[in-house]
């Protein structure tokens, strides 16, 4: 399903990440590493959000070559969301519904999943960490990617949402067949799902069985 | 100089000018470099006859303590949102100390922020005197003393009462159905955090367009000077457009992420730049068929717009700081000078239109701040 080719991403010169030949399969992938080790960097190269030298292929679209078709099937929630201080929760809700072309029925759901249709109205200037945290990644999980990169989802959830992030992702993995791969901290309830986990060190990936 | 002084001043003061550098820059061209030596008249006989006229014409008094206002407002602004940021949220421990130490320390930090009016309120009193105009020169010191006094104030309130105040108006509801285009992000940014930068560079623009084309005469039609000064407000643009470019940056980074074509992406930048060149568009509609000819109307359209496509372009080859890209637009008046001279205006507009889009299909993609 992923596949790279000679990945190499450096800062100032210097290499962070050196990926020369990797596959991954359709699966839920739990990213582990020190403070430091390249989580988030592999996950913005993965959304495209940063350049990198080589090659990132999903389903056979490659992210250099096609930009757009490759960026449709890709959502990401940072680790850090900003947001502009003065446009609503909803506003950004229905600028990813649109470009997404999700339905209304998904984007409720996932509003009502995440308890968050009291907030929408208020700029999200107004929202807690916590709730632009919970925004971000509802928004990850609009339309129907086939890959969702979660940056630190559980990191400043409430106890409520913390519980909800695997079974959403559960869902989206057996509903959708939706890949995950996700970086924590924070121990991940699996709640019965396949996880494997990915370690990064020395700038390099490695498969956990 | 105490500890808090000091970091009230790396704080506040500090950033202040270097964000604001270009403006300074810009008015101190405007008011000192930009004037020249006409009947043996120079800067000293320039800038007495400018006192002169401000303390003896009413309206032209308004206009400057208005001015003084929007300045007041714009350094307010900018404490009070530098306030609200989450890296100096440390700075409300100064709600501890007593009031009256922090007032003086905030007095102090406004009356820095306030030395480019403070030493035009010298020019003016000294001119003043010299002229024997007491009683404005008494109201300008009233004024300033009044602004500079409440300004502080208002900064302890804001310190001592933490949180009273949201960023954004709380209780806004849109309906559902309604859509939020890219562009209009930044419309409603500069709306709400950058009024004061887009109507001093309109004002500039717009002024000076209208009044330099209306005081031209039919028989020596000569546009060469009022595109020179013309296309230095559209290059003032460029403080906007690198706050633009600085919002998208850090708080519209996830629009990188979404699949949205290049081709749509660079609309949404044209469609943006086409509006807030309205108020030109408006003021260069207005002043044709009458003293600017059609073909002209076009080339000042073009020529603007262009410019600022480009200006918008450059920050994706790299986003420079403010300095570097003050010497990009430096040099670029400087093509726009030769430009001039040769009459290849027109070139230039076409080359400017091309080099952007390039830049943009190019960088968009590999830009990295």
């Amino acid at each position: 399903m992923l596949h790279f080719e000679n990945v190499c991403k450096s800062y100032d010169e210097q290499p962070v990440l050196e990926i020369s030949h990797l596959k991954l399969e359709r699966s839920i992938y739990w990213l582990q590493g020190i403070n430091g080790s390249g989580k988030t960097t592999f996950l913005s190269m993965l959304a495209g959000m940063i350049p990198f030298k080589g090659d990132i292929l999903l389903d056979g679209i490659n992210l250099r070559q096609s930009p757009m078709p490759y960026r449709r099937q890709v959502s990401f929630a940072e680790a850090e969301p900003l947001y502009p201080d003065f446009i609503t929760g909803s506003e950004l809700v229905r600028f990813y519904q649109d470009i997404r072309k999700a339905a209304f029925a998904q984007t409720d759901m996932l509003i009502n999943l995440f308890r968050m249709h009291r907030f929408l109205s208020m700029p999200i200037g107004s929202y807690s960490s916590g709730m632009v945290k919970k925004l971000s990644l509802l928004l990850a999980f609009i339309g129907r990617p086939s890959l969702i990169l979660l940056d630190e989802p559980l990191a400043t959830l409430d106890e409520g949402s913390i519980h909800i992030m695997p079974e959403l992702i559960g869902a989206y993995f057996k509903e959708f067949k939706t890949c995950f791969i996700f970086s924590s901290h924070q121990a991940f309830k699996s709640y019965n799902l396949d996880i494997t986990r990915i370690l990064i060190s020395d700038q390099s990936l490695q498969l956990i069985a | 100089m105490s500890i808090t002084r000091t970091i009230l001043m790396k704080s506040f003061v500090k950033p202040f000018y270097r964000q604001h550098a270009g403006l300074f820059v810009f008015l101190f061209i405007l008011m000192f470099g930009a004037v020249g030596r006409v009947d043996r008249a120079g800067l000293l006989d320039y800038h007495l006859s400018l006192v002169q006229g401000m303390l003896k014409n009413p309206f032209l008094f308004l206009l400057v303590l208005f001015l003084w206002f929007l300045y007041a407002q714009k350094s307010v602004q900018f404490i009070v949102s530098t306030l609200r940021r989450p890296d100096f949220s440390f700075l409300q421990i100064l709600s501890l100390p007593d009031g009256k130490n922090i007032f003086g320390l905030l007095l102090w930090v406004q009356f820095l922020l306030f030395i480019p009016i403070v030493i035009y309120i010298l020019i003016i009193c000294i001119a003043g005197t010299y002229l024997h105009l007491y009683l404005p020169c008494l109201i300008v010191l009233a004024y300033f003393l009044a602004l500079w006094f409440v300004s502080s104030r208002w900064y302890l309130f804001v310190i001592q009462n933490p949180g009273r105040f949201s960023p954004a108006g709380i209780g806004k509801s849109y309906i559902k159905s309604r859509q939020t285009p890219y562009w209009s992000l930044f419309v409603r940014y500069i709306g709400k955090d950058k009024k004061l930068l887009f109507s001093g560079i309109k004002l500039y623009s717009c002024c000076v367009l209208y009044l330099m084309v209306i005081n031209q005469t039919k028989v020596d039609y000569d546009l060469s000077m009022i595109t020179l000064f013309f296309s230095l407000g559209i290059l003032g643009h460029g403080l906007l457009i690198h706050q633009l470019r600085g919002l998208e940056e850090t708080r519209l980074t996830f629009y990188r992420t979404v699949p949205v074509t290049l081709f749509k992406r660079f609309i949404q930048y044209s469609l943006l730049y086409l509006i807030l060149l309205l108020p030109e568009i408006i003021t260069i509609a207005f002043l044709t068929p009458g003293w600017l000819h059609y073909k002209d109307a076009v080339l000042f359209i073009l020529l603007s717009y262009s410019l600022l496509l480009f200006l918008n372009s450059l920050l994706f080859i790299q986003f420079f700081r403010m300095n570097e890209y003050l010497k990009f637009i430096l040099c670029l008046f400087l093509i726009i000078y030769i430009s001039v001279l040769t009459v290849t205006i027109p070139w230039l507009c076409i080359l400017l239109f091309l080099i952007s889009a390039a830049i943009f299909y190019r960088r968009y993609y590999r830009f990295e701040r």
